[in-house]
């Protein structure tokens, strides 16, 4: 069961940043890949991001996807 | 089956027959089901046709009484490769939305039954939260809302996948037990859908004509029921799958056969077939 807290966190940088319904899901399994290929966020112990951290990731997100769309 | 509920499920059983590729962890530890062909994400890479996104549902799997895997606070690479390595080579045989509760559940062909389950506290909020998407190469999603119920909500835009036919197939298959039902309200006729269309061969609906009693059988093909092909003596509408072709050579006992592309399957074509098999019948 995913947590909530970080989910809704990825919902209102969503939101904040415009994304689509699509690009809202795919932006969850592209900022676990960047984790999971080492970058690490500042929120706590396990590498998560705070918010500013996911909007200024989310803004690279929409970069790429929309150029190679 | 409510009205409410007939529609997301039909949408939902675009999953059935699809394989199973791989368990995913999205970020916050949410797992995502990727089912059926490959599909390409720009930015994300290889995806699948169809994905199950899980949210903050709490899920598990099992098979034959023994527990698989069950929600955890942590995602772990563990419990991702027990999922992986349990659903491998399996496809999806039925899927069921379980309305009071805005539950789901999927039956792999190997006895692995995957659950979502939410929190009796969570369904009927007053505040809305998706509790798990079925996402669909079409452009639309099968969404459970705690506080709007089990909906199909429009997409932006669908993955971008490997195989156009796929697309236009899945669209079709999607759609077309809602266009029988319109095209067989409009002629008068009544529909009889079956309670468990998930069943492979068997007749997915009936349609009585009133003034005379004949049925029609309705049987939508899709690919994995060729194998278990049981044609019935009856007048029949066979909507197949365009990626196949029909297997009509094995329907030598049937009275009369109109066989429709998933994709040709329009609300007239569809009239004018049942019109054809109401006055041959």
């Amino acid at each position: 069961m995913a947590r909530k807290g970080d989910l809704k966190q990825v919902n209102d940088v969503a939101t904040s940043l415009g994304m689509t319904r699509l690009e809202r899901r795919l932006f969850g399994l592209w900022i676990e890949n960047m984790k999971a290929s080492g970058e690490r966020g500042t929120k706590n112990a396990r590498g998560d991001f705070t918010f500013d951290e996911l909007k200024a990731h989310g803004q690279d997100f929409l970069d790429e996807m929309r150029s190679d769309s | 089956m409510s009205t409410r509920l007939r529609e997301p499920q039909d949408a939902a059983t675009a999953i059935e027959g699809k394989s199973f590729r791989k368990a995913l962890r999205s970020y916050g530890d949410e797992l995502v089901l990727a089912l059926g062909a490959p599909a390409v994400s720009p930015g994300v890479g290889e995806l699948s046709q169809y994905m199950v996104f899980t949210r903050a549902t709490p899920w598990f799997a099992e098979a034959d009484g023994q527990l698989i895997g069950v929600h955890k606070q942590r995602l772990t690479d563990r419990l991702l490769t027990r999922l992986n390595d349990s659903l491998a080579g399996a496809s999806v045989e039925t899927v069921h939305l379980i309305e009071e509760v805005l539950g789901l559940s999927i039956e792999f062909s190997n006895g692995v039954r995957f659950s979502l389950w939410p929190s009796a506290e969570t369904v009927g909020a007053r505040k809305g939260e998706e509790l798990w998407e079925i996402s669909t190469p079409v452009g639309s999603s099968v969404v459970a809302n705690s506080a709007t119920g089990l909906d199909i909500v429009s997409d932006d835009a669908p993955f971008q996948v490997t195989d156009p036919d796929d697309v236009a197939a899945a669209r079709a298959e999607m759609n077309v037990m809602s266009v029988i039902r319109e095209a067989v309200r409009h002629l008068g006729f009544q529909f009889f859908e079956a309670r468990r269309p998930d069943a492979p061969s068997i007749v997915d609906a009936l349609v009585l004509i009133p003034t005379t009693g004949e049925v029609i059988h309705i049987e939508v093909k899709r690919r994995a029921d060729h194998e278990h092909a049981k044609p019935s003596g009856a007048p029949r509408l066979v909507i197949y799958d365009p990626r196949d072709v029909p297997l009509l050579e094995r329907d030598e006992r049937a009275a009369v056969v109109q066989a429709l592309s998933m994709t040709d399957a329009t609300p007239d074509r569809i009239e004018e077939a049942l019109q054809r098999l109401a006055t041959a019948a």
